[in-house]
């Protein structure tokens, strides 16, 4: 199915054109949970991104050797591993973000765009597709959430780049006294992530 | 513990601390298959079964056998495999003894897997220190949390699929979304009324 | 039909033992930066409520007094000299539920500093509890014998506008750290006999089982 698309727009179509977040709408839980600042969001891309990588690597080079039968079950083991291993080397080296990631780390394993790319695409094609593919999809997830983290965080909480040295109030600090902070809580999520799509949508529209 | 506090420990878990409006857990199959108050139905108590059949299974084998030999790093791994085999095992009694209650719940199944409601509940109850009976009630509330906010979204989506008004960017999922803030919105009233 | 469910078994079997094998090696790489990021999170948070010291050592926690529940105890001293004791206490009668709190006892059995360690408060009401416009006011309050109490209950504790509940934890859980202060001051008074290089780490450790709730 692959073939005939060109390396580089394998990489670069999780970004927009199938963003996993606005368009294919998959990994949801994880975007709203960990969507609260940018640094969080970041975290949980890059965490994400790194499952999503190894996962399709190691399934693309097993792809002859599994079994069809057992193919569901091979691939959750093999995305399991990474997400503990993700788990313990963020717990070790970045306790703090590790902390307030908390459950949704874990959780990276039924995240539907690991499970997803590994069973439509990693199944089917090479090492270095495979890899490009989770890479773009990856980043394009990450993308997805720090823009997420991004809105949320100067609104519901009148900074920017909490959780690193380099914090700021862009707004200033008398906002940041008082900021509107639902936007941090659950129904800011729902609210940003849903605008965010039909923003994306009118784009769509339009080109 | 008496009868009392496990009665709070149901309530703070379906109204307090939603699945679905508080945690996040479980989003997909929420946005997914509220289209029909029937399917939604279907999947809510197909969910309640296999969320709490799979944190008592998980936690079992979490202190019977994981930590004893110090392989408690492994629970992710396992509880998924787990929830995994459980969802074919249902799967298969489903088809034997019902056929007609596999009709109804049958394609929703398959998806319970990949729903991290389910892995949520039995990790989170590993994580906050339950003990049995806890578990097992922790698990049953918030399912059964998750099942009523499905169902409540299901009618009100049904509506919205029907009125003109929605601006033409917005149906679907955005508006789906946008909805749900409300409704979470809504949810956070409920703080502060049981204490966990 | 047998051969296939053989080779079944062989290929997950074959992946699960790789995959084991895998996480038991990162598990023991990352298993002393967890321990170690763990008790520097306790450490952390045990000088930011206690004068300078440079020892510090765990005492037995006592018993619950109603819904208020000590965690752990840690006195600390400084050149073998009694500079008070952080105390992590849990009080169950938040608006949401557990507030966590570790309270600094100096030597003179006043509050020297508090901080919020964990909460399920209302954000933006009950969540200013760690905030310095109201934890600052504990610094260097003596506890009187009825216990600290908010303004709107008879004492001195200026309450959060709208989160009287989450202030009354603050009270209550000084209170009761500053009572488990006192009624071992004596048993507290020397440092043990250990050198004191070795001391503050395992000590700290030692105190970790009910950090992560």
């Amino acid at each position: 199915m692959a073939s005939g698309v060109s390396l580089d727009r394998e990489f670069t179509k999780g970004f927009v054109r199938e963003n996993p977040l606005f368009i294919l709408v998959l990994g949801t839980c994880p975007s709203l949970a960990t969507s609260t600042t940018l640094f969080n969001g970041f975290g949980m891309g890059i965490a994400a991104t790194f499952v999503l990588v190894c996962s399709n690597i190691v399934i693309s080079l097993l792809r002859k050797f599994i079994p069809d039968g057992v193919r569901i079950p091979a691939f959750i083991v093999v995305i399991a591993s990474f997400v503990t291993m993700v788990d313990l080397l963020m717990e070790g080296f970045v306790f703090s973000l590790h902390q307030s990631l908390g459950v949704f780390i874990p959780l990276i394993v039924v995240n539907c765009i690991i499970l997803g790319r590994a069973e439509a695409f990693a199944s089917k094609n090479g090492v270095l597709r495979s890899a490009l593919d989770g890479l773009g999809m990856g980043l394009g997830f990450m993308a997805a959430l720090v823009v997420m983290g991004t809105i949320r965080e100067i609104l519901g909480n009148g900074t920017l780049m909490a959780g690193t040295p380099y914090e700021f109030a862009p707004f200033g600090e008398g906002f940041k006294a008082s900021p509107v902070l639902v936007m941090t809580l659950p129904p800011g999520a729902f609210l940003t992530l849903g605008l965010l799509m039909a923003g994306v949508k009118r784009l769509g529209e339009r080109s | 513990m008496e009868i009392a506090h496990y009665l709070q420990l149901v309530l703070w878990a379906i109204l307090v601390n939603n699945f679905v409006l508080a945690q996040f857990l479980g989003i997909c199959p929420f946005l997914g298959v509220s289209r029909k108050i029937e399917s939604a139905i279907g999947m809510s108590i197909a969910v309640v079964f296999v969320i709490t059949a799979a944190s008592v299974i998980c936690w079992l084998l979490y202190y019977t056998v994981l930590l004893p030999f110090h392989l408690g790093f492994l629970r992710t791994i396992v509880f998924i495999l787990v929830i995994a085999a459980l969802v074919q095992f249902v799967e298969m009694v489903i088809r034997k003894v019902s056929p007609s209650l596999f009709q109804a719940l049958g394609i929703y199944l398959p998806l319970i897997t990949t729903n991290c409601a389910v892995l949520g509940a039995a990790l989170l109850a590993i994580t906050k220190d339950f003990n049995f009976m806890k578990t097992l009630v922790y698990a049953l509330g918030s399912s059964i949390g998750f099942g009523l906010v499905l169902v409540l979204f299901a009618g009100i989506r049904q509506r919205l699929d029907i009125v003109p008004a929605v601006p033409r960017i917005l149906r679907g999922m955005p508006i789906a979304l946008v909805t749900s803030a409300i409704l979470a919105l809504a949810f956070l009233g409920f703080a502060g009324l049981v204490k966990m | 039909m047998i051969r296939l469910m053989g080779r079944y078994v062989l290929v997950l079997g074959a992946i699960c033992l790789v995959a084991a094998a895998a996480l038991a090696a990162v598990f023991e790489v990352t298993k002393d930066p967890i321990a170690a990021s763990r008790a520097a999170v306790e450490r952390q948070a045990i000088q930011t409520v206690l004068p300078a010291f440079d020892q510090v050592g765990t005492a037995p926690a006592p018993a619950a007094t109603g819904g208020t529940r000590l965690l752990a105890l840690y006195p600390a001293w400084s050149s073998g000299q009694f500079v008070g004791a952080a105390v992590k206490v849990v009080d169950a009668g938040g608006y949401g539920g557990d507030v966590t709190i570790m309270v600094g006892v100096d030597a003179n059995l006043k509050v020297h500093a508090i901080r919020l360690l964990s909460h399920k408060e209302t954000p933006g009401l009950g969540s200013k509890l760690g905030e310095p416009k109201f934890a600052g006011q504990f610094s260097g309050l003596e506890v009187p014998a009825a216990g600290l109490r908010v303004v709107k209950d008879g004492g001195s504790v200026q309450a959060i506008t709208g989160a009287t509940i989450s202030s009354r934890c603050a009270a209550r859980a000084a209170t009761a750290a500053v009572q488990a202060v006192r009624e071992r001051a004596a048993e507290l008074a020397a440092p043990p006999a250990v050198e004191p290089g070795a001391a503050p780490a395992a000590a700290v450790a030692a105190g970790q089982g009910g950090a992560h709730g």
